[in-house]
């Protein structure tokens, strides 16, 4: 394991990236729960993890796809990842990552993420624009609006900013009633203004 | 005059609810990446493609087309602290790539001192709603477009237009 995770760093690393993903990851996901394959699951994630944020644009992609297919074991190396660099285009490639991962049938681990208190304003951010995009079965869309609306009162603004912006994405008028409540006590005017444009927009 | 511009955190600096560690990590390099990334600007027109250029950038990587946060800073104040690099642009928008992008080829130390500068002197974030994001993308030439993604998304936003 070490050494497959070490073979990343070298030259080549997306295509082994690739054949690791299908050679050890897919097992996992037809439904394989042996505790050897879960252990490499993990430490082929975390390896992707180290680099998935590195400016190298093609080593990026093949650690996004990895992280992808991690599924719920991706979610805490991701939001960590954001939280040591929370620069906009991590935090956007985090959101298109956990998008995916929720998509993919582990939308209820992000939602217990995001009610985690000890979890750094940049990484909430980005699990609320997360659950704002994605496409989600009826009750977990119910659970996401729910988790949005808490959110609102978030004592950080980067969280009440990113929670109007994904209430906004999901639309409808439980999201317009949440942002209306909002309206009236919000205090920062920057995400006033965003309540404001995201209301004319549900 | 020119101006250089990069995408920021709007909460993180004044006009927000200020916090200059926060703030300091816009300008803060990833691993393995050369340079910091902005793109020059000397007119409106320049600054709506250099805008375009992101925001497809964004749809890309797999993004929808969103509001954008950014922050204009004046291309001397850069240059109090090192060297602006015309680089290209690795955007689907060749033209911005080739004409607009620019790189700060600096060390962490530097950058952070740039970004403790515009901190203290109370630069702030502009922000490009949603809606104005998608109109600047409407009025792209997809000619111009090199991703496949962003020209499916555009195509499905003219269609949408259109109704």
């Amino acid at each position: 394991m070490t050494e497959l995770a070490q073979s990343y760093s070298g030259t080549g690393a997306p295509l082994r990236w690739r054949q690791s993903v299908a050679t050890i990851l897919e097992p996992r996901r037809q439904h394989d729960k042996s505790r050897a394959v879960e252990d490499q699951v993990r430490g082929l994630v975390a390896a992707a993890g180290d680099i998935s944020w590195s400016g190298d644009k093609t080593r990026s992609v093949a650690a996004r796809e990895t992280l992808v297919l991690g599924g719920s074991l991706s979610v805490p190396i991701v939001l960590q990842a954001v939280a040591a660099l929370p620069r906009p285009d991590v935090q956007d490639e985090a959101i298109t990552i956990l998008r995916c991962i929720a998509e993919q049938g582990a939308a209820s681990q992000l939602l217990k993420f995001a009610s985690a208190p000890d979890l750094a304003p940049p990484a909430r951010a980005t699990l609320a624009r997360a659950l704002g995009v994605a496409i989600l079965t009826p009750q977990l869309v119910k659970d996401a609006l729910q988790t949005l609306t808490s959110m609102l009162s978030d004592p950080s603004a980067e969280v009440r900013d990113a929670a109007v912006a994904a209430l906004s994405d999901r639309g409808g008028s439980e999201a317009k009633q949440a942002l209306q409540r909002a309206l009236q006590t919000e205090k920062a005017d920057f995400v006033r203004a965003a309540i404001r444009e995201a209301i004319s927009e549900c | 005059m020119s101006f250089l511009v990069r995408l920021a955190t709007k909460s993180a600096w004044p006009g927000g609810e200020p916090d200059r560690e926060r703030a300091l990590a816009d300008f803060q390099l990833r691993e393995g990446e050369n340079g910091l990334s902005l793109w020059e600007y000397a007119s409106d027109t320049e600054r709506d493609l250099a805008l375009a250029a992101m925001a497809c950038e964004r749809i890309d990587r797999g993004g929808k087309i969103d509001k954008l946060d950014f922050m204009t800073i004046r291309r001397e104040t850069v240059e109090r602290f090192g060297i602006v690099k015309q680089t290209p642009g690795e955007t689907p928008l060749q033209t911005a790539n080739d004409k607009l992008h620019r790189e700060l080829q600096w060390s962490p130390s530097a950058l952070r001192q740039l970004a403790e500068t515009l901190f203290d002197e109370q630069h702030s974030v502009t922000r490009k709603a949603k809606g104005d994001v998608r109109q600047l993308l409407l009025g792209l030439d997809l000619n111009a477009v090199t991703s496949t993604a962003v020209k499916e998304t555009l195509g499905v936003e003219r269609a949408k237009e259109k109704k």
